[in-house]
């Protein structure tokens, strides 16, 4: 090592060393022309005789360098400074290559800083492969959620073996600290959660222990660096300050270490607080399985984990005996199939992930072809280069180069184009990545955050991609041109004896190849958007704004949700408002047993429905159509006989699909008291595009005792609404509400379909950029394919070709390969769309329409591109082309 | 030209154990070590400048001299190399290799 440091050094200072051994050597014969004087010698003779005996000066120079830097390095800066010059020379060549490498490469930073941060970073945590989380999966579902009591058995059970600890999905929700309320996203967390999870404060302290068990005193409160900073401005004397949530105090101990997210990867929270102080929440949050609203996460060190995961399945065993008791037919059913699965999470858990981890791989899978495609592309402008160079390497072979040096030179040239590329790319990847990220993953709820950044992995990855691109595009090329015989080369005038060569039109074919397997799967996934965003959602989706809301607890009043309609009314623009208990694509479900007169079960089979309570116009507000009885109305309310609205799916399972209206159903499982069905509700999506048709049973929000979750506001669209504007007016009709989120319902509705849209937009994108790169390429091989025979067409035109003649003599050629093109493309877009099957919904992967599609884009495409020199050669000037030879 | 040097053929790294035994007694300059090289070996040892710079040079590459400009003898500024303790290191070892491999050939040249 400390021999290549001074390597360096002496490589760094080479001038001023060469310069030092120079004057030495002249020092040396200085000495021995003195010491020849004082033997006696003259002046001049002395002089003379001294340089004599020097010998030869430079080949010791040259020596002492080589001593150095020994002959490879000299020769690769050599190459360098060879290739950089080539470069300088032809500007248009060099533009044009780093700029077609650069969109390949930066495509695929940009992509690849999506897929790390999804799926490859670890958690910023002490020792995240130690990490693991808990799954019950049975053989279509796969649930992360447990109760509290599961947590509870998990964690004594695995006491001794592995740390349990236990964390609720963050939420938006209102708090104050001085003052007014303001909403943060919140995370319930298990007291022993900090520490288990190996996490550090970035001032003050993480709670712990404390914090296991419900206290006296106030509970507890952690920051995160980013609230932190953005509402205090890094203030440290919030610690030991406190904060009011849910009409409770809370003592701030300490803020998280910077960049600390917890464990679920695209949440954001802001405020982590024990869940033991949940004081609040009624009882079957506590005990029971009916309310799973934790993720179950454990630390055990590799010796242990073996041991903690057949603890851990033991208890989930005796869990499952426990719940099969409680349990309905259906539900049943799947304990019975339920296993527990125990996953690493060393990279953190994500809903994120299991939605978008195999688009983001098709994303990488789609840049990936594209590069090929821009490294074809260089290879072939490279190749043409090669072959304007043919001279020049031939007289470099000629004065005793060998061709591993040359093609070693040219390599060099492919990688500095490639690493100028990739730099460029990078830029274009860090301009443009997050634009194209927001773009694609624009509408995910505003707790999620996913902030892919071009770190020190993305910028290895980067650079090891440019070098394979520049291997890719660079050794092909160099192999071809160096092959040249001396001789013939250097005889011709223009090196025109080998016939046409097949390298860079089967280049170009590939290249063909390639864009239609794009092509297709891009028509194959915008089919799949299409179909979903065709499917009837049974609502009309359009001028609805959607406000998540939440009672503040302002002491000493209570929300009047009818107050709160009245005044949202009043607003201008506001068609009608209305509430519900649980929102629309999104705001959770409500699943409930239920009683329904004049129906008898199958033997084990236990009714229910999903459910969801809801004011009056709210049928009226989400263009809901009711298609028997009536609507709710403002006398439904608690001192009125109980009543409730279903829908067709609930009237066809339960009534045989006769009229409901008249009919009774009751909730839970011995119903206190029925209600009459008062109306029917046409079927509707409730919470995703995908969803099986699903029975619904409503019940009016002034019968419900529970908080309401989502305003619904129908606003004309002729007057523009700012959704800002009546956040505010929102806050004065009602302070003791405080407002989460605000979102249009169609937004809501396209953000079920986000994963779709991502991958449909990016090979959308990325597909007709390989196309366009293909389809240059096309037109480069069929242009110099015309140059070659430009004597040729000469004399064709002279004997009397027609137009019409010579420019299918050309497209004959063209066709060619855009033939070879089309059939390997299309092989590979059978296979391609075999493996993409899961990825689609209601279009089978061998769509027609989509391989059609793509057929007659690029043979369209690829015509024009052939087209254009063919139409050149047909304009032939027959005496020019004969004099030129 | 025509003036007697090293042998080109003489065991790779003879030149680099004779210039640092030379050194071993003090700091030289490079026409020093030529001259101190031809006077010790009875004018059999003559090394050109093209074998001793370059040889000189991958000395200081492996760290066994360090080199310093100084006054000379007739005033004149020349680079002096000296001896590091790795070089001192090196010298034993290489003696010792250098031993061995003299003997060897000598055995073989009296038995063979």
């Amino acid at each position: 090592v400390r021999k290549l440091l001074r390597r360096l050094a002496y490589w760094w200072r080479r001038r001023r060393n060469d310069r030092e051994l120079e004057l030495e050597l002249e020092v040396h014969r200085l000495l021995h022309r003195d010491a020849l004087e004082q033997g006696g010698l003259a002046h001049a003779e002395a002089d003379h005789a001294s340089r004599r005996a020097l010998g030869n000066v430079l080949l010791a120079r040259e020596e002492s360098r080589e001593a150095w830097l020994g002959r490879r390095l000299d020769e690769i800066s050599q190459d360098l400074r060879y290739g950089l010059r080539f470069f300088l020379r032809n500007p248009g060549f060099s533009l044009v290559g780093v700029l077609i490498l650069a969109i390949g490469i930066g495509a695929n930073a940009g992509v690849f800083a999506v897929m790390d941060a999804l799926l490859i970073k670890r958690l910023p945590v002490e020792r995240p492969a130690e990490l693991f989380f808990l799954r019950q999966r049975t053989s279509n579902n796969s649930d992360d959620a447990f109760s509290y009591q599961a947590f509870g058995d998990f964690r004594s059970a695995a006491r001794g073996h592995a740390e349990i600890f236990a964390s609720a999905r963050t939420e938006a929700v209102p708090i104050f600290v001085d003052g007014g309320p303001e909403t943060v996203h919140r995370k319930w967390v298990s007291g022993n959660y900090f520490s288990a999870l190996g996490a550090h404060a970035a001032l003050g302290r993480l709670f712990a222990a404390e914090a296991e068990r419900p206290a006296p005193g106030e509970p507890v409160a952690v920051l995160s660096e980013a609230y932190w900073q953005r509402r205090f401005g890094g203030d440290a004397s919030v610690v030991g300050g406190s904060l009011v949530y849910m009409n409770r105090p809370y003592t701030i101990v300490g803020v998280a270490a910077r960049g600390f997210f917890g464990e679920t990867l695209g949440e954001a929270p802001e405020l982590w607080l024990p869940l033991t102080a949940r004081t609040d929440a009624p009882s079957y949050v506590w005990s029971g399985h009916s309310n799973t609203w934790l993720r179950v996460l454990g630390r055990a060190r590799d010796a242990e984990r073996a041991r903690a995961e057949r603890v851990l399945e033991a208890a989930f065993e005796r869990l499952r005996e426990q719940r099969l008791g409680q349990a309905s037919l259906t539900e049943r059913q799947a304990l019975r199939e339920s296993r527990l699965v125990i996953q690493g999470a060393s990279g953190g858990i994500s809903p994120l992930r299991d939605n978008l981890g195999a688009p983001v791989v098709v994303a990488m899978g789609i840049v990936a072809c594209v590069l090929l495609i821009a490294c074809a592309n260089i290879a072939t402008l490279l190749l043409e280069r090669g072959r304007a160079r043919e001279r020049e390497l031939a007289l470099r072979i000629g004065i005793g180069a060998s061709r591993a040096r040359l093609v070693r030179q040219l390599l060099t040239e492919a990688l500095i184009l490639a690493l100028v590329a990739g730099t460029v790319g990078l830029l274009l990847a860090q301009l443009f990545g997050s634009r194209l990220l927001a773009a694609a993953l624009s509408g995910l709820p505003n707790t999620v955050r996913l902030s892919p950044s071009l770190g020190v992995r993305a910028v290895v990855f980067t650079a090891s991609v440019s070098v394979l691109a520049s291997v890719l595009c660079g050794l092909l090329p160099a192999f071809r041109a160096t092959r040249a015989g001396l001789a013939p080369t250097l005889k011709t005038s223009a090196g025109l004896t080998r016939g046409a060569s097949w390298l860079g039109p089967g280049l170009v074919a590939a290249q063909l190849a390639v864009s239609l397997t794009l092509l297709t799967a891009a028509g194959l996934f915008v089919r799949t958007l299409q179909t979903l965003a065709a499917a009837p959602l049974g609502f009309d989706p359009d001028g609805v704004l959607l406000f998540q809301v939440t009672t503040t607890n302002v002491p000493g009043r209570e929300v009047s949700y009818r107050q709160l309609l009245e005044a949202a009314e009043r607003l201008p623009g506001v068609r009608a408002a209305s509430l519900s208990a649980f929102g629309s694509f999104g705001g959770g479900s409500w699943g409930n047993r239920i009683t329904v007169e004049g129906y008898t079960p199958a033997p084990e089979e236990l009714p229910r429905t999903y459910a969801n309570a809801v004011s009056p116009r709210f049928f009226e507000v989400m263009g809901l159509p009711v298609a028997a009885g009536r609507s709710f109305t403002a006398s439904d309310d608690k001192g009125a006989p109980g009543v409730a609205m279903v829908n067709q799916t609930f009237a066809a399972r339960f009534f045989g699909g006769e009229n409901p209206v008249g009919r009774h159903v009751g909730l839970g499982r011995t119903a206190e008291r029925m209600l009459e069905i008062v109306g029917l509700v046409k079927d509707a999506k409730y919470e995703d595009v995908r969803e099986e048709q699903r029975p619904m049973l409503y019940v009016p929000a002034l019968q419900y005792g529970g908080a309401q979750r989502e305003l619904q506001l129908s606003v004309t669209p002729d007057v523009p609404v700012s959704p800002t504007g009546l956040l505010k007016n929102l806050a004065q009709a009602e302070p003791s509400l405080a407002v989460v989120d605000v979102m249009s319902l169609r937004a809501r509705v396209d953000r079920s379909l986000l994963p779709e849209r991502m991958v449909a937009r990016v090979a959308g994108v990325f597909s007709l950029i390989a196309l366009t790169l293909a389809c240059v390429g096309l037109y480069g091989v069929v242009s110099y394919a015309v140059s070659l025979r430009t004597t040729e067409i000469g004399v064709r035109i002279a004997i009397g070709a027609t137009a019409g003649q010579v420019i299918w003599l050309v497209l004959r050629k063209g066709a060619l390969v855009v033939g070879a093109g089309l059939l390997a493309g299309l092989a590979a877009s059978w296979l391609v769309a075999k493996a993409i099957a899961g990825l689609l919904h209601g279009v089978p992967p061998t769509d027609p329409g989509a391989f059609a599609a793509a057929v007659v884009l690029l043979v369209g495409v690829a015509a024009a591109a052939a087209y254009v020199p063919a139409r050149r050669a047909a304009r032939v000037d027959p005496i020019a082309a004969l004099r030129s030879e | 030209m025509g003036k007697p040097t090293v042998p080109p053929d003489l065991l790779p790294g003879t030149l680099e154990l004779l210039i640092l035994k030379l050194l071993a007694r003090g700091a030289l300059h490079g026409y020093g070590i030529a001259q101190r090289l031809k006077q010790v070996s009875d004018d059999v040892l003559q090394v050109g400048e093209s074998s001793l710079y370059p040889a000189l040079q991958r000395l200081l590459l492996n760290g066994y001299v360090s080199a310093e400009w100084g006054a000379s003898e007739n005033n004149r500024r020349a680079r002096y190399y000296t001896l590091t303790p790795d070089g001192r290191k090196q010298l034993a070892s290489e003696r010792d290799e250098f031993n061995k491999l003299i003997g060897a050939i000598q055995k073989v040249l009296q038995t063979a």
